[in-house]
C-alpha cells in the first residue's frame, strides 16, 4: 500500500491540507504547531475511525462549528487506486470509492461498510466495527502502530505485541506470518511446493473440495460409477427376481415330479384294477360259460336216466296194459255179456270222448312247460342286454360331462387367448406412444444442436472480433517506442533528481546586458531553457549562458561546488539516458513518458484481458462444438424414429402425450411394465389351460373308446335278442301270466273231466254195472295201463327227444374249450395282484393325483413365466457384467482420489512444516533487526530477543541479556525505527514516521539515511519533521526522494 | 476322410454377443472390443470360404439383446450381404439373449430382417427344417424368451424309421453340466442320440466343447471373440465334415483378433519379463502387480506400467490393459536419504509423512512421498 494523496479540511487546527506523496521517500516539513501530527491523524482516523465514533471528537476544528473531514487516496498491492472520504460527527458520512486510473472513482461502499471493507482490506489486526470484539474508537493495533505511530509514541512498539490485537480472525498474525514465510522460502522448496500446488489445483477446489467439474478426470469416472449402480441398482432387482423365481421353481419341479409320480402310480394302479376287474370278469365269464356246458351234459345224463326209468316204466306199464287188456277182455266179456243188457241202457260214446279230452288236456299242459321255458331263456337274454345299455348309457353321460368339461376348457383358452392378443395391441399402442416420445425428444434435441451450433459460430465470431481487437492494440502500442515501466520509472526519478539538485543550486542570478553595439549578437539560455537574444536584466535560478556572437560563450552557475557537480551528474546522466528515450518516444518529459507508458500498460492489460475473453469464447466453443459431435447420431437417430412413426397418427400420439400430461413418459412406461406383467401372466395362464385341454381331450379320447365298446356290446346283445329288451320282457312276462292261467284252466279241465262217470242203468244196472264197472275198471285199467303206456311212451319219447336235443345241445357246446379258456382266464388273473383297490377307488385316486398333477404344472409353468419375464440367466450375466463393471469403475475413483489426496497430503504437509519454521515470527524478524542494529550501533549491540508475537523481550549487549527499558531514548527510538521499518518492508506497506529519530545524533541520521534510502526502494516511507536538514543529505537525494513543504499545503485556522 | 467321401459340410457358430458392453474397461478399449465382435463375422466367413462349407449354423445369442443398437444389427446386416452367399445358405437362430420376441431384431416386420438376403434364414419356427443339400436336413428350433425349462432339442422332431438322411440339430440352451441348467433351455446329454441327430450344433457356453458321443457329437463353438478372462478356450469356430457314411469330424478353427490373459507380477523383474513379452499387442491383459519396492525401482515400476498402458502420444506395449496395482506399494525404509540435501522443510515433510505412514491414511501418505520423490526427481 501506498498514499498518493492527503486531503483535510477542519481538523484540528487544521482548515485546509492538501498533500500529493509520490513514491519512495517523502519528507514532509514544516516548522512546529503547523499541524504535521495532525496530518498523520487525519490518516489513521481516515482508515481506521468510524465516522460515528466519539473519538471523533478530538479532531474537531479547533475554530468554528465545521465538522472534520478528511479524503485519503492510496493504491493497494494491485495497483488498484481507493479513495475514502469521511465527514465525522453525528451528521457524518464515509464513502469509499475505487479506480483502475486513479482518475475515475466508482462508489464500493458507504457507512459502516467502509470501514469493515478497509479492516479486511488492511489486516493490521483490527476487528470489524460493531459487534461483540469491535471497538468503539481508534481500534488500536500492534499493526497500525507500527506503521501509523504517533509522535508522542516512537518507541511504544517496543513493549507492544500482536497480543494487543483484538481481532478474532488474527488478520494482523495471519498477515505477517504470510509475509515472512514468503520471504523465508528456499527456492527448491518453493519449486516443490508450486508444483505440488498445482497439482491440487487440478484435483481440488479452492475451498478444499474435489473439483468434478465436467472436465476433470474424477467427474468422468463419478459419473460412469452413477451410471453404473443406477443400471446396477434396476438389474438387482430382475436378479432378485431370478433368484427367488429360481427358487420356487426347484420346489415346484421336484412337487411336480412328486406329483407326476403320484398320478403315474395311480394311473398305473387304475391299470392293474382294470385289468384285475376285465380278467375277473373274463374268468367268471368263462366258467359261467363252463358251468353252462357242464350243466348241459349233466342235464343229457339226468335225461338218459329218466329215459332209461321211463323206458322201464314203459315196459313196466306195456306189461300192466297186457294184464289190464286180459283182464280187459275177461271184463268185456262180463260187460259184453252185462253190456248185451245193459245195450239199451246205455251208450259207451261219452267214455270215450272223456278219455279223448283227457289226453288232449295233459298234451296241452306239456306244450306249456316248454313254452315257459322258451320264455325264462328269452327273459335272462333281455336282462343281460338292459343291463350292458344301461352300462353303455352311463359312461355316454361320463362322456357328455367330460365333453361339457373341455368345452367349457376351451371357451377359457378362447377367451384368455383373446385377452392376450387385447394386451399385445395395447403394447402395440404404448411402444408408438413411447416411439412417438423418444422422437419428440430426439426433434428437440436436433433443435438444441441447431441452436448450439449458431452459438458456437456466435462464439468464435466474437473471440474473433476480441482477438482482432487485442492485436490492434498490441500492435498500437508495439509501434509507440516507449521504455519498459522500470526505465520509464527510473527516467521519472531521474528527472525528480535533476530537479531537486538543481533546485538545490538555488539562490538565483541576475544578469544585466547591455550590447555595445547594434551589431553585437549576444543570446541567452535561463536554467537550460532555449536560447533567445538578450537585453535588459536577466533573472535566473541556477544557470545562466551568455553566448556572445561567434566570440564567447559564458556559462554562469549558481550554488557551491558539490550541488553543482551533483547537479551536472544527474543533467549529463539525464541528456545521456533519458533524454534519447524521450525523443525516440516524441515525448518532452518524464511524467509524460510515465503517462504513455501507463497507457500503454492499460492497452496491454485491456489486451490480455480480451485475448483472455477471446480464448474463453473459443473454449466455450468448442465445448458447444465438442457437445455437437453427437449431432449426426442424433439426427439419424430423429430420422429413423420419424420413419418409425410412419403411418402411425402421430397427432392421436400426441393428443394422448398432452393429455397424459409430464409424467406421460413415466405413465406409459409403467403401463408397458404392467401389460408386458400382465401379457407374462396371461400367457402363462394360456400355456395351462392349453396344457388342461390336452388332458381333458386325452381323456374324451380314452373315454369315447370305452363308450363305444360298452355301446357295441350292448347293440350285440340287442341285435341277438332281435327287439328292445324292455319291451322283451314285458311281453315275456305277459306271456308267462297268460301261460300260467292257460295252464290252470286246462288243470281245472282236466279235474273236473277225470271227476265224470257214466249213468248205470236201470236194472241191469247193477250187474252191467258191476260189470261194467268191473269191465270198466278193466277198461279202466286197461286204459289206465294204455295211459300209462302211452304217457310212458310219450313221457319216454319225450325224455328221448330231450335226451337227444339235450345231448345234440350238451355235444354242440366247447366243453374243452371252455375248460381251456377257464384255465387260461385264471392264469391271467394269478398273473396280476392278488390285492388291489376296487376300480372306483382306483379311478377316484387316479383322477385326483392327475388333477392335483395338473395344478402343479401349472404353477409350475406360471412361475416359468415369470422367469422369463425377469430374465433368469441373463439378467444374471448381465448383472454380473455390471457388477465387475462398477467394481472396476470405484476402485478407479478411489485410485484417482488417493492419488488426488495424497497430493493434497503433500501439499499441507509442506505448508504445516514450513509454517513450523517461520510461525515463530519472532524469531524470523529478530535476526535481520539485530544485525542491523548492530551494525548502526557499531557492534555495541548484539542479539535481540523477540517472542512469538513480536514483543521485544531484551537485547544483547555488555556480554549479556539488557532490557530495553534500559537503552537510552535515542537508543530505543533508534531501534523502534528499525523495527517498525523491517515489518514495514516485509508487509510492502507505506509507513509514517512522526518525528522519528529526533534523539539521533548526525553520524546515526547519516547512517538512517541509507536505511531509509534502501527502504524507499521498496515502500513508501511518509517522513514528518521540523527539521529539514536532517533529511537533506546526497544519500537520500539519489534514491526516490519527495521534499514536500507543509507551509505550502497546509493552511491554518485563524 | 478323403476329400471325396465328404457328403456336407458347414461352419457352426455362437455366441457372437453383438452390442455387449464391457463396463470393466475404459471408454475407448470398451468400443474396441465392442467393434471386434462385428469384425470376427468377417473371419469366421475366411473359414467358411477356405472349408468350402455347404453352410454356416449360427446357433444363438448373435446380439446380446433382444433389440441392439441400430449400428449392430444395420453392422451385421452389411456383413451378410457382403458374405453370405446362394450356394451357402446363412441360418441365424435366436437365442436366450436375443430371443424371438415381437418388435424384436428378429421380427420379420424389423429393418435388419428386411435388409437379409433371401439365402440368410432367420430360425422363426419352433418346426424349422431345410434341406441342406440332397440328402442332408436341418431341424432347428428358436429360443422365444430368455428364460425356459424346455428341451428345445428333444422337442425336434426324431428321425423317421428308414430316414437315412444326415441330420443337423441346431439349438440354443445349457448342458447339464452347466450352472442354472433348468431354467436356461437345458439340453439333454442323450437328445442327439434319442432324436437321430449326426451333430447336435448348439450355443451358450462361449467356450469351445464336444461332448460325446463322438460319432453323434454335441458341440459348442464358444464365442468368436472372447468375453471375459474366465472363458475356456474361446474364440474358435467349428469346421464340421460330415461323410457319406455320416462319419463325423470336427475341426476347431481360431478367428479371435484378441486374446484375454489373466497375469498377476510380484516382483519388478517379474513386471520387467512381462513388459520384455513381444506378444502382447494383440492382448487384453489383466495385470495385478502385488509388490512393495523402495522408490527408485517404485520408479521403474510406474515406468513399466506407463509403457504398458500407453498414453495419448505413445503407443501401448500391451493391446488394452486392466491394471490392478492396488497391491503395489512404496518402500519408505530408506526414503530419507533420498531427501538428505534439500530444506529442512522437505525433509520435515518426509518424517512427517512416514510417521502417518501406519495409520488409516498410510496408503495416502505412501502415495504423497512418492509423489513428493517424483517432483524433487522432476525439478532436479
Amino acid at each position: 500500500m501506498r498514499f498518493v494523496r492527503l486531503v483535510v479540511d477542519h481538523f484540528r487546527g487544521i482548515e485546509h491540507a492538501e498533500v500529493e506523496l509520490g513514491r519512495g521517500l517523502n519528507v514532509l516539513y514544516g516548522p512546529n504547531d503547523l499541524g504535521k501530527s495532525s496530518l498523520a491523524a487525519a490518516v489513521r482516523a481516515a482508515l481506521l475511525l468510524p465516522h460515528t465514533s466519539a473519538a471523533a471528537e478530538e479532531h474537531r476544528p479547533w475554530q468554528g462549528e465545521y465538522e472534520p473531514e478528511v479524503e485519503l487516496t492510496f493504491v493497494d498491492a494491485d495497483e488498484r487506486f481507493w479513495r475514502v472520504s469521511k465527514t465525522f460527527g453525528s451528521r457524518g458520512s464515509s464513502f469509499l470509492e475505487s479506480s483502475k486510473d486513479g482518475r475515475d472513482f466508482v462508489g464500493e461502499a458507504k457507512g459502516r461498510e467502509v470501514d469493515e471493507r478497509l479492516r479486511a482490506m488492511l489486516s493490521w489486526g483490527a476487528p470489524p466495527p460493531g459487534g461483540k470484539a469491535g471497538v468503539r474508537g481508534l481500534p488500536e493495533t500492534f499493526l497500525s502502530n507500527v506503521l501509523l505511530a504517533e509522535q508522542t509514541n516512537v518507541d511504544a512498539i517496543l513493549s507492544e505485541s500482536l497480543e494487543m490485537d483484538s481481532d478474532p480472525g488474527e488478520s494482523g498474525r495471519l498477515r505477517l506470518t504470510r509475509a515472512l514465510q514468503g520471504l523465508a522460502r528456499d527456492p527448491r522448496f518453493k519449486k516443490l511446493l508450486d508444483a505440488a500446488e498445482a497439482e491440487c489445483e487440478q484435483h481440488f477446489s479452492p475451498t478444499g473440495r474435489f473439483r468434478r467439474g465436467k472436465s476433470t478426470p474424477l467427474f468422468k469416472v463419478a459419473e460412469e460409477v452413477k451410471k453404473l449402480q443406477s443400471e446396477l441398482d434396476a438389474v438387482d432387482g430382475q436378479l432378485r427376481l431370478t433368484d427367488e423365481v429360481e427358487g420356487r421353481l426347484k420346489q415346484l419341479r421336484a412337487r411336480v415330479q412328486e406329483t407326476g409320480e403320484e398320478s403315474r402310480a395311480a394311473a398305473r394302479t387304475l391299470e392293474i384294477a382294470r385289468q384285475v376287474a376285465a380278467a375277473d370278469s373274463a374268468l367268471e365269464a368263462a366258467r359261467a360259460e363252463l358251468a353252462r356246458i357242464v350243466e348241459a351234459r349233466a342235464r343229457v345224463t339226468e335225461k338218459e336216466a329218466a329215459l332209461s326209468a321211463l323206458a322201464e316204466s314203459a315196459s313196466a306199464s306195456e306189461a300192466a296194459l297186457a294184464t289190464a287188456r286180459e283182464a280187459e277182455s275177461t271184463a268185456r266179456s262180463a260187460f259184453d255179456a252185462a253190456k248185451d243188457a245193459h245195450l239199451a241202457a246205455a251208450s259207451q260214446k261219452a267214455a270215450s270222448q272223456r278219455a279223448v279230452k283227457t289226453a288232449e288236456l295233459k298234451q296241452a299242459l306239456a306244450a306249456l312247460e316248454s313254452e315257459r321255458l322258451a320264455l325264462d331263456a328269452r327273459q335272462r337274454a333281455a336282462e343281460q342286454a338292459r343291463s350292458e345299455a344301461a352300462r353303455a348309457a352311463q359312461l355316454a353321460a361320463q362322456q357328455k360331462a367330460l365333453a361339457e368339461k373341455a368345452s367349457a376348457a376351451r371357451e377359457r383358452l378362447d377367451a384368455d387367448g383373446r385377452a392376450l392378443e387385447d394386451t399385445r395391441l395395447q403394447r402395440e399402442q404404448l411402444r408408438n406412444l413411447l416411439a412417438f416420445g423418444a422422437f419428440r425428444d430426439a426433434a428437440a434435441a436436433v433443435a438444441a444442436l441447431e441452436t448450439s451450433r449458431r452459438d458456437a459460430a456466435a462464439f468464435r465470431s466474437r473471440a474473433e472480433d476480441a482477438g482482432r481487437e487485442a492485436r490492434t492494440l498490441r500492435a498500437t502500442v508495439a509501434e509507440e517506442p516507449l521504455p519498459d515501466a522500470e526505465t520509464a520509472n527510473a527516467i521519472r526519478q531521474l528527472e525528480r533528481d535533476l530537479e531537486v539538485a538543481e533546485a538545490a543550486l538555488g539562490g538565483g542570478l541576475s544578469a544585466t546586458i547591455t550590447p555595445l553595439s547594434t551589431s553585437a549578437d549576444v543570446r541567452v539560455r535561463v536554467d537550460g531553457g532555449e536560447e533567445k537574444p538578450a537585453e535588459g536584466t536577466v533573472e535566473a535560478s541556477r544557470a545562466l549562458e551568455l553566448v556572445i556572437g561567434e566570440i564567447a560563450r559564458v556559462r554562469i552557475l549558481a550554488g557551491d561546488a558539490a550541488k553543482r557537480q551533483r547537479a551536472e551528474a544527474l543533467r549529463a546522466r539525464w541528456n545521456a539516458e533519458a533524454r534519447p528515450v524521450l525523443t525516440l518516444a516524441g515525448l518532452t518529459s518524464a511524467a509524460a513518458l510515465t503517462d504513455a507508458r501507463a497507457r500503454a500498460d492499460e492497452s496491454l492489460r485491456k489486451a490480455d484481458a480480451l485475448e483472455k475473453d477471446a480464448r474463453q469464447l473459443l473454449e466455450r466453443a468448442a465445448e458447444v462444438e465438442a457437445r455437437l459431435g453427437d449431432a449426426p447420431k442424433l439426427e439419424r437417430r430423429a430420422k429413423d424414429l420419424e420413419a418409425a412413426l410412419e403411418g402411425k397418427d402421430r397427432d392421436a400420439l400426441a393428443a394422448i402425450v398432452k393429455k397424459v400430461g409430464p409424467a406421460w413418459e413415466t405413465q406409459t412406461e409403467r403401463a408397458a411394465r404392467t401389460l408386458e406383467a400382465g401379457e407374462a401372466a396371461a400367457k402363462a395362464r394360456l400355456d395351462t389351460a392349453r396344457s388342461e385341454l390336452a388332458g381333458l381331450d386325452g381323456q374324451l379320447v380314452q373315454m369315447a373308446s370305452t363308450v363305444e365298446a360298452a355301446q357295441k356290446e350292448a347293440d350285440r346283445l340287442r341285435t341277438v335278442l332281435g327287439e328292445d329288451p324292455a319291451e322283451c320282457l314285458k311281453a315275456v312276462a305277459t306271456d308267462v301270466a297268460a301261460l300260467a292261467a292257460r295252464d290252470a284252466a286246462l288243470r281245472k279241465e282236466l279235474v273236473e273231466l277225470e271227476g265224470a262217470a257214466g249213468k248205470a242203468v236201470l236194472a241191469a244196472k247193477a250187474r252191467m254195472e258191476e260189470a261194467e264197472a268191473a269191465l270198466a275198471r278193466a277198461v279202466a285199467g286197461t286204459r289206465e295201463a294204455e295211459e300209462t303206456v302211452a304217457a310212458a311212451r310219450s313221457a319216454r319219447d319225450q325224455a328221448r327227444g330231450e335226451l337227444e336235443a339235450a345231448r345234440a345241445h350238451a355235444d354242440s357246446l366247447p366243453f374243452a374249450r371252455a375248460e381251456e379258456a377257464v384255465r387260461e382266464r385264471e392264469k391271467e388273473r394269478a398273473a396280476l395282484p392278488a390285492s388291489v383297490p376296487d376300480l372306483a377307488t382306483a379311478e377316484a385316486a387316479a383322477a385326483r393325483l392327475a388333477e392335483e398333477h395338473l395344478a402343479r404344472r401349472g404353477e409350475f409353468q406360471q412361475a416359468e413365466g415369470e422367469l422369463i419375464r425377469v430374465g433368469g440367466a441373463v439378467a444374471r450375466e448381465r448383472h454380473a457384467a455390471l457388477k465387475a463393471g462398477q467394481t472396476q469403475k470405484v476402485e478407479e475413483q478411489k485410485a484417482l482420489e488417493r492419488d488426488a489426496a495424497a497430493w493434497k497430503l503433500l501439499r499441507d504437509t509442506l505448508k504445516d512444516c514450513e509454517a513450523e519454521g517461520a510461525q515463530h515470527i519472532g524469531k524470523a524478524l529478530a535476526g535481520e533487526v539485530a544485525e542491523r542494529f548492530t551494525a548502526l550501533t557499531g557492534s555495541r549491540y548484539g542479539a535481540l530477543a523477540m517472542d512469538p508475537n513480536l514483543k521485544v523481550e531484551n537485547i544483547e549487549a555488555g556480554g549479556g541479556p539488557r532490557a530495553v527499558d534500559a537503552l537510552s531514548a535515542g537508543t530505543r527510538d533508534q531501534l523502534a525505527t528499525l523495527l517498525r521499518l523491517a515489518i514495514a518492508e516485509r508487509l510492502g506497506s507505506a509507513i509514517i514516521l512522526d518525528d522519528q529519530l529526533v534523539h539521533s545524533d548526525r553520524m546515526k541520521l547519516e547512517w538512517f539515511h541509507e536505511a531509509l534510502s534502501r527502504a524507499a526502494t521498496m515502500i513508501q516511507v511518509v517522513v514528518l519533521t521540523c527539521r529539514r536538514e536532517d533529511y537533506e543529505s546526497d544519500v537520500l537525494s539519489r534514491g526516490r526522494h519527495e521534499a514536500i513543504d507543509l507551509t505550502m499545503k497546509v493552511r491554518r485556522l485563524g | 476322410m478323403r476329400e471325396d467321401d465328404v457328403a456336407l459340410t458347414f461352419v457352426h457358430t455362437a455366441d457372437w454377443h453383438l452390442g455387449m458392453r464391457f463396463r470393466s474397461f475404459r471408454e475407448e478399449h470398451e468400443l474396441e472390443l465392442m467393434r471386434a465382435r462385428l469384425e470376427v463375422i468377417d473371419r469366421i466367413f475366411g473359414v467358411a470360404d477356405s472349408s468350402l462349407a455347404d453352410a454356416v449354423l449360427c446357433a444363438g445369442d448373435l446380439f446380446d439383446g433382444p433389440r441392439p443398437d441400430a449400428q449392430w444389427s444395420e453392422g451385421l446386416a452389411a456383413v451378410l450381404k457382403k458374405r453370405a452367399s446362394p450356394k451357402r445358405p446363412v441360418f441365424l437362430l435366436p437365442g436366450n439373449h436375443d430371443p424371438l420376441l415381437t418388435d424384436s431384431v428378429w421380427d420379420p416386420a424389423s429393418a435388419f430382417r428386411k435388409q437379409l438376403p433371401e439365402h440368410v434364414h432367420v430360425v422363426d419356427r419352433d418346426d424349422f427344417t431345410f434341406t441342406l443339400k440332397e440328402g442332408a436336413v436341418l431341424c432347428a428350433a428358436p429360443c422365444r424368451s430368455s428364460a425356459g425349462q424346455k428341451d428345445l432339442a428333444l422337442a425336434l422332431p426324431a428321425r423317421a424309421d428308414g430316414d437315412e438322411r444326415i441330420r443337423v440339430g441346431l439349438v440354443h440352451g445349457s448342458t447339464f453340466d452347466l450352472k442354472d441348467f433348468q431354467t436356461n433351455f437345458p439340453i439333454s446329454p442323450e437328445a442327439a442320440v434319442q432324436r437321430g441327430f449326426d451333430y447336435l450344433a448348439i450355443g451358450d457356453t462361449h467356450g469351445f466343447r464336444v461332448f460325446p458321443p463322438l460319432e453323434k457329437p454335441t458341440v459348442y463353438p464358444g464365442a468368436p471373440e472372447p468375453t471375459s478372462f474366465s472363458d475356456e478356450e474361446p474364440g474358435h469356430v467349428a469346421v464340421v465334415f460330415i461323410s457319406q457314411r455320416r462319419k463325423v469330424t470336427v475341426t476347431k478353427e481360431r478367428v479371435a483378433k484378441w486374446r484375454w490373459e489373466s497375469v498377476r507380477v510380484e516382483s519388478l523383474a517379474e513386471l520387467r519379463e512381462l513388459a520384455a513379452r513381444t506378444d502382447l499387442s494383440q492382448r487384453v491383459l489383466e495385470l495385478c502387480v502385488v509388490a512393495c519396492l523402495p522408490a527408485t525401482e517404485y520408479e521403474e515400476a510406474e515406468r513399466l506400467l506407463r509403457e504398458l498402458a500407453g498414453s495419448e502420444a505413445v503407443r501401448p506395449k500391451a493391446g488394452i490393459l486392466k491394471l490392478d496395482r492396488t497391491g503395489l506399494t512404496l518402500d519408505t525404509r530408506d526414503i530419507d536419504a533420498l531427501f538428505a540435501d534439500l530444506p529442512e522443510a522437505v525433509r520435515a515433510t518426509v518424517r512427517r509423512l512416514r510417521e502417518l505412514e501406519e495409520g488409516e491414511e498410510g496408503e495416502t501418505a505412501r502415495r504423497a512421498i512418492y509423489h513428493l520423490y517424483s517432483l524433487v526427481r522432476k525439478v532436479a
